[in-house]
This record gives C-alpha cells, structure tokens and sequence, in this order.
C-alpha cells in the first residue's frame, strides 16, 4: 500500500525573501534529507510539482528544474495545475501511480509565491481565472464567488456571520502552535466582525491570505525500506462539480467534496468517526463549516453547531486544522494540498510539537480547487 | 422574462481590470435557470433576496456580460456639502445645486453668514443646512460631516471650496502665513475628503476648487500658490485612489472672480485688477455663478475624472502679472 516516507515544507510567509524556484529548490532537497533511512535520488523516478500560475512564482516547466534538484535526470516529472487543488491532485496522482506500478517513489512538490503579483487586485485577478468565464467575465474574485454561496447557506440554515467569525478565531488559536504558519496572533470574534467587508458576508477576517511557501512530500510503494513508521494513503477520491456556482443545483453545498470524500471513506473502509483529525480547505469561513456536511462530520445546516459546541476545535473531539489551516497557517496555492499531506504525516507520527492532536493514528485531508469545483480527499494511517 | 435574485453580493475590492465597485448576483427564472450578472453600484444599498428585475446583455471591452437591472429605484442621494459655503463662490454653488434639487449643506467657519445662505435657499424652497466647521481641525471636521449626514444622510458631491489668502513676498512670508494657507486651502480639503469618505454613496464626486494662481503662480502668493497646486496633486492621487469605490475627483481652477477676496483688492487697489483684467482675451470679472455652473454640469458628467479645469477667460493663453 503506498505510503508516504517523508515530508517537508518551508513556512509560509506573507513575502518570502526567496524566489520562487528557490523555494522549489528548498523543498525538493529537504524532502530527500528528511528520509530517515535515507533515499538515493536515483530511487525517485517521478517528481509532480503542483503550482497555479506562473504569473505568481514566474516560472512555467517546473518539472525538469525539480528534477536538476532533486539530482535525478533520469526521472519523468511534470507540472500539475488544477486551481487550488493541485497540490492534492498531485498526491491523488502519485498515490494511483504507486499502486499501478508506475512509478516506485513520487515527489510531489507544490509551490507558490504569490507575493510576486504587484498588488492584492492584480493577484486577486489572477486567482479569478479558476473561476467559470461567466464569472470571469461578470468580476467575481474567489472573495465574491464564496460571498454568493455563504449568502444562500446563512439564509437557507439561518447561521450568522459570527459563526462564520468562530472557524477564523479557532484556526488562528490554532495557528500559534504551529512555527510553519504565516499568522500568529490570536483573534476573537468582536475582531473579524469588525473587520472591513470585501464581498458581503465575507469580511476580511473571513479570508485565507495571499502566501509564499513550499511544501513536499515522498510517496513510495516500499515505505518500510525508507522509514520504520510510513504513513499509509488508505483511501483517496476526487470529484468535480460545475466550475461556477450558479450552475450548481445546491449552491449551499459542495457536492465534489461530498463525492471525493465518499470516495475515500469506501476505499478506506473507514467512516467520519474513524477519523482523529482533519485538515481542510479553510480559503473562506464558510467552506469550512460546509465541509464539515459533506465530509459527513455533521448533517446538512449542522457545521456551525460543531464550532459552537467545540468539536473541530483543538481540545475537541475531532480537531479541524490544528495546523491553522488555509486561514492562519496561510495558503500559497500549489503548496497547500502537499502540506496538509505533510502535516497528517507528522500528526500520525506523533511529530507534530505543539499542535499535536492526542492519539492521532487516523487522519483525513480535503484540498480544493475554485469554489469547490475539484475536490481531492485522502485519508491516511499511521 | 422576469428573473429573481438567489443570492448577491457587492464587490468592494474589484479585481483588476474591473477597479470600479460593483454588485453581482446570481438570478433565477420561473423555468429554473439561472445566470450570474453584473448589477449597477447605485443598487447595492436596495439589494433584497428574491428580488425581481430584468437582466440585459452589455458588452464592454473586457467581454460581453449578463446584467441585472432589479425592480427597484437606484439608491441616488442628491446631497452636496460646500465648505467655505458662506462666501461669494461657495454659496453660488450651494445655490445652484440647489436649484437643480440638491440638498444643501453649507459648511463654514462662520456659522452665522452660513445660516443666512442656507435660509435664503429655504426661503425658495430648497433644503439646506448651515454647520459650523474649521475645515483645519480634524474633531470639527469629523463632528460637522456627522452632523451633515444625520440630518441630509448620504452625500454625493464634497466641494472643497474653503479658503484664504494671506498675501506677502518671501521675505515677508512668515510660517504663521505661510501655514495658516496650506492649511485651510490644502490641508482642509484632505481633511474633509477624508472624513467626507466615510458618508460617501457609490457614484461619489469629490470637486477641489484651485485657482489659476495654483497653475501659473503669483507674485506675493507662493503659499496660495503652493495650496492650490497641490491641489492639483491631491486631485490626481485622489482620482486614481477613489476611482474602485466609484468615486470621481476633479478640480477647477479659476481665474479672478468677482467675490470677496476681489472685491476687497478691487477696493484697496481698483489699477491692480484694471490692470489684470486689461490683459485678459476676454476683458472682465469671472462671475461666481459661472463657476458654479461649470462644477455642476463636471459633476453631473460621469466621464471627468483626475483633471483641472481652468475656467479663467484666457488668462492661461496670456499669464497674469501681479
């Protein structure tokens, strides 16, 4: 069963003093130096690098650069972009690469830096691409495409902004335990309800911020040659839903998520209440509690009861982002599905410091691209 | 085809190439379908779920988009604030605001001559209102805009007309004088756009009145000069900033108008203005209500934007003297 034998990542900084091959570079040799048994690079004979867009990092053909770092010619790689989830598609791929007999160890490597674009509108333009082109076209930023959604959820389940406000406040609480994250300043409600509106629901506190980061990890289909304690990919999905929310029959819900995770569950043979912890794609407040129903969590129009009740906080019973999540621990696009892969492969070992979640052994992430469009859903066991 | 809004939102931090502040919404027909449009900023403030409306093709040169006109009146505030509103050119303006069915406040350091232009406005019918302000103290700026706002509630025009001169050669330019103009001509229109902002509708304009001295200069008026040049920088920086939130900026920049200031030096020394006036393409006074019309037909025009426009009867094509 494919596991992964290593991890890495950079932390993920507002403006990071490093190019953004530097921080390729950084990931992909520190990956390689994490393997406890220790990896020849020559063992390595597939790198997958996840990146959205070369107008953030500058650089388009990641792969064979990877490839001059890593010290391996003789390997294949290639570049995957699937919006906000590459970085899990990524993993998706070397997990069914791995199990086909493809490849034998996968690098999968996912960067961004996103400080490059000149100003927040102009990244905000560039992120608007992974949106449908009638909501390009029509000037919907992710902001306002997850402002649409989170307008038609409150209303239909009568949930309020200060519960939104509560997935901002417990990911930052989160986030000071963790050294990899971009903010470490704890917030409370009063805080994001004051904080300026960018596309009504959604205020600024409400929003994952622009990042620069790296992250990695090694898949392998011998995981005990490079490590005593693998942690196991058990089950993995990916879904789609249509690219913008107009077009989806439940605007208040993320069928692809829903599917990938059903996926998962049903290879895994696990269920939600196997589970000890989740990381999940926290871009906006609102995606977090809508997750919560469609990785089965809680009932439709229930998310918000979980953070009232104190579920998916740390101390909880089932701790959502422990790591900060999207919203604190920051999320340069291409490295976020790769770090939440590295942050379950620390959490399962018991490495994970600070924001260790007690007795993990099973652990799920969800990382998607767009407003929900993609959904990749893995869950793993140490 | 009647279509009903699902869901909407406003844009407040617009994505380039869009800048402008906008609404969006998702709508739905009685077949079930759905679209997502584009809605006019003068909308947002009257945006409810489920609200009917009609939804137009629009084509522009970033695409061609759906957009939603809802069935109901745009939220258009018809109220403009005049600082300096007691004197000769500021009260012109309110007036002819006032005519075309604004309302009126009149923002002046003195209160007294301020009530009396806001009572001859009512007296015709208009609706007008006199607060006291010191456009260079930012507690009087703030207590007069909220003041403003609560009786007249959104604005839509801020003219920045507040100001002095203090005359003198350089050597004779004290700080206090040279201070005292910046402050009042300069820094007061910062101060008031500032605070202005706060209570500003989508659809805003905000006009700075410069001069012609701020464009040419002037011998004995460097600090007037200076005020009313960086005028002109404030007008370009402010154009280009507020432009996302839907807001225009311009200036005009007068030549010598018939009110206090000139009609003051007309007394002291009648050959000065002669003399002036005498060099112009077009030999007089400009009239107060001149300028006042110039503003509003620039503020009604949704196209001027980041610029200064003199109004000065060819005095730019044949530069004054002192």
């Amino acid at each position: 069963m494919p596991a992964i034998v290593s991890a890495f990542s950079t932390p993920y900084e507002s403006r990071s003093s490093l190019e953004a091959w530097e921080l390729l570079e950084k990931a992909v040799r520190g990956v390689v130096e994490n393997v406890e048994k220790g990896i020849d690079p020559s063992e390595i004979d597939l790198v997958i690098v996840a990146n959205f867009s070369d107008r953030f990092g500058g650089i388009l053909h990641s792969g064979p650069l990877a490839l001059r770092y890593l010290g391996n010619p003789d390997a294949r790689a290639f570049r995957v972009e699937n919006a906000c989830s590459a970085g899990g598609t990524g993993i998706f791929l070397a997990w069914n690469m791995v199990r086909a007999g493809l490849a034998r160890n996968v690098l999968v490597v996912g960067f961004e830096k996103m400080s490059k674009a000149p100003t927040s509108t102009v990244a905000n333009q560039v992120l608007m691409a992974a949106g449908s082109p009638e909501e390009i076209l029509v000037g919907l930023p992710f902001f306002a495409s997850y402002a649409l959604m989170a307008k038609v959820y409150m209303d239909k389940y009568g949930v309020g902004e200060e519960d939104l406000a509560l997935v901002a406040v417990k990911n930052h609480e989160n986030a000071l335990r963790n050294p990899l994250a971009q903010f470490k300043r704890r917030i409370s409600v009063e805080d994001v309800l004051r904080s300026p509106y960018v596309a009504p629901p959604l205020k600024l506190y409400d929003c994952s911020p622009l990042s620069d980061g790296a992250a990695s990890v090694i898949v392998s289909g011998e995981p005990k040659r490079y490590t005593d304690t693998p942690v196991y990919i058990v089950g993995a999905g990916m879904a789609h839903d249509k690219p913008g929310v107009f077009e989806r029959d439940d605007m208040a819900a993320m069928i692809a998520a829903y599917k990938a995770s059903q996926q998962a569950y049903k290879s895994s043979g696990l269920t939600p209440k196997d589970l000890d912890l989740a990381e999940v794609h926290d871009a906006f407040t609102i995606s977090e509690i809508i997750l919560y129903e469609m990785l089965g969590f809680a009932e439709r129009g229930g998310g918000a009861r979980l953070l009232r009740d104190h579920v998916t906080w740390f101390d909880g019973e089932l701790p959502v982002n422990a790591s900060g999540g999207l919203k604190a621990k920051g999320h340069p696009i291409g490295a976020t599905g790769v770090g939440m892969a590295a942050e379950l492969f620390w959490q399962l070992r018991g490495e994970a410091g600070e924001r260790q979640v007690r007795d993990a052994e099973i652990g799920l992430m969800e990382n998607h691209g767009g407003t929900g469009a993609t959904s990749v859903v893995i869950v793993m066991r140490r | 085809m009647v279509w009903r809004l699902v869901s909407y939102t406003t844009v407040l931090i617009p994505p380039e190439p869009y800048k402008a502040m906008y609404a969006a919404g998702i709508v739905e027909n009685d077949k079930g379908e759905r679209r997502v449009a584009r809605i006019p900023a003068e909308y947002v403030d009257v945006l409810g779920m489920g609200m009917r409306g009609e939804l137009r093709r629009e084509e522009s040169v970033f695409g061609e988009i759906w957009v939603f006109i809802p069935e109901a009146e745009p939220q258009q505030p018809r109220v403009v604030v005049v600082t300096g509103g007691a004197g000769g050119i500021g009260s012109e303006i309110a007036r002819v605001f006032a005519e075309h069915g604004f309302k009126v406040a009149l923002a002046d350091i003195n209160l007294e001559a301020a009530e009396r232009v806001a009572g001859e406005i009512r007296s015709r019918g208009g609706i007008a209102v006199a607060v006291e302000m010191d456009v260079t103290s930012p507690e009087s700026v703030s207590e007069g805009f909220s003041k403003i706002y609560s009786s007249l509630g959104r604005i839509k025009v801020l003219v920045n007309n507040a100001g002095v001169t203090i005359d003198s050669t350089l050597e004779k330019m004290t700080p206090e004088k040279w201070r005292k103009v910046i402050d009042v001509n300069l820094t007061g229109a910062y101060l008031c756009s500032r605070e202005a902002l706060k209570y500003m509708a989508y659809g805003g304009v905000i006009v700075n009145i410069s001069s012609l001295i701020g464009l040419s200069g002037n011998i004995g008026q460097s600090n007037y000069a200076a005020a009313k040049s960086g005028l002109a920088g404030l007008t370009y920086s402010l154009a280009k900033e507020l432009a996302r939130r839907g807001i225009r900026v311009f200036a005009v920049a007068p030549g010598l108008v018939e009110s206090g200031p000139t009609l003051k030096l007309w007394k002291h020394n009648r050959s000065l203005i002669a003399d002036y006036v005498a060099r112009l393409p077009i030999p007089r006074l400009i009239k107060p209500r001149e300028v006042a019309e110039l503003i509003y037909f620039l503020a009604s025009n949704e196209a001027i934007n980041g610029v200064v426009i003199p109004i000065d009867l060819g005095a730019r094509i044949e530069p004054p003297r002192a």
